[in-house]
């Protein structure tokens, strides 16, 4: 298998793990999200990362800046370092409980390096040099036609859902619950709510 | 080689088509997802897979990596979010905020 069909299988399979980590923990395909988003980052990135040739090199190059396969593992890396460095944020903030300094110093480190690896680090002859391979805001812009795109596409997705939402016929009521359902909803309840009275 | 406005439009376009249709079926759930939205999905998504195939391939490397590049302005505009989160003081999932709620609820 060749290298583009690698990523785009791999790029596949990460939207549909993002997908199945919205369906909720009582699905299955929920508690199968983080397997299929590694997979999908292995059929990616793997196949770069574990290639024989001089990685580095390739990632310090004149033409790095044109490497596919160079430029997916850099946007995985501060990807990957911006989330769980938000995971921890937000885990450590007084939002979800008591506030824990060291998780959310933690949390901010991973952040603060995935902003330096996006704008500081960047692939090319200057990769080291933070000074030099500095991002810049004008060669962001040039993507406006392709985010003008998913932009488009977005507004047509929601206008498909929406369409088909409202052209579906309604469904009929949904009966009430009988006695062993409604026991067993109390239980699930009781259950998590940890015998708070 | 970079792409030209119309070819770079289009795989944006395609992307968002493409990722509509794949939450949709990986996400399907018997007599919940309406048949029509499955269908018209695939079927907006084949035409946009199939109008892309005449845009060179050079041309759609070079638009995902400018998409990449400017998606590195992510954690930039994720920062002020989660300086936002660290500096609240509420405290909305704790325990005794629902006790509190509760016993409201039930003296009214």
């Amino acid at each position: 298998m060749d290298a583009p069909f690698l990523r785009v299988a791999g790029g596949v399979l990460v939207l549909v793990s993002i997908s199945w980590n919205r369906m909720g923990p009582s699905d299955f395909r929920y508690r199968m999200a983080l397997v299929i988003a590694a997979i999908g980052i292995l059929l990616a990135i793997g196949r770069d990362v574990f290639s024989p040739s001089d990685f580095y090199g390739r990632f310090s190059g004149d033409d790095a800046s044109t490497d596919m396969g160079v430029i997916l593992l850099h946007f995985f890396i501060w990807a990957l370092l911006l989330v769980i460095g938000s995971m921890l944020t937000i885990r450590g903030s007084r939002v979800y409980g008591s506030i824990s300094p060291a998780t959310l110093f933690s949390g901010w480190l991973l952040v603060i390096s995935s902003i330096s690896v996006a704008m500081f680090f960047r692939p090319g002859a200057d990769l080291l040099d933070p000074m030099r391979g500095v991002f810049s805001i004008w060669d962001a812009l040039s993507a406006a036609p392709i985010v003008l795109g998913i932009i488009s596409g977005l507004i047509a997705a929601v206008a498909i859902v929406a369409w088909s939402e409202y052209s579906e016929p309604p469904l009929p009521p949904t009966p009430g619950l009988d006695d062993d359902e409604r026991l067993h909803v109390r239980k699930i309840v009781e259950d998590h709510l940890g015998g708070v009275n | 080689m970079s792409a030209s406005f119309l070819e770079e439009f289009a795989v944006g376009f395609t992307i968002s088509l493409v990722w509509l249709t794949i939450h949709v079926i990986s996400t399907y759930r018997r007599a919940n997802t309406p048949g029509r939205l499955i269908a018209v999905s695939l079927t907006f998504s084949a035409v946009a897979l199939y109008l892309l195939t005449s845009v060179p391939y050079e041309s759609v490397s070079s638009s995902l990596i400018s998409l990449m590049y400017f998606l590195a302005l992510a954690p930039l505009v994720a920062t002020p979010l989660l300086l936002k989160i660290t500096a609240s003081t509420s405290n909305e999932f704790d325990i005794t905020v629902f006790q509190e709620a509760d016993s409201v609820s039930d003296s009214e």
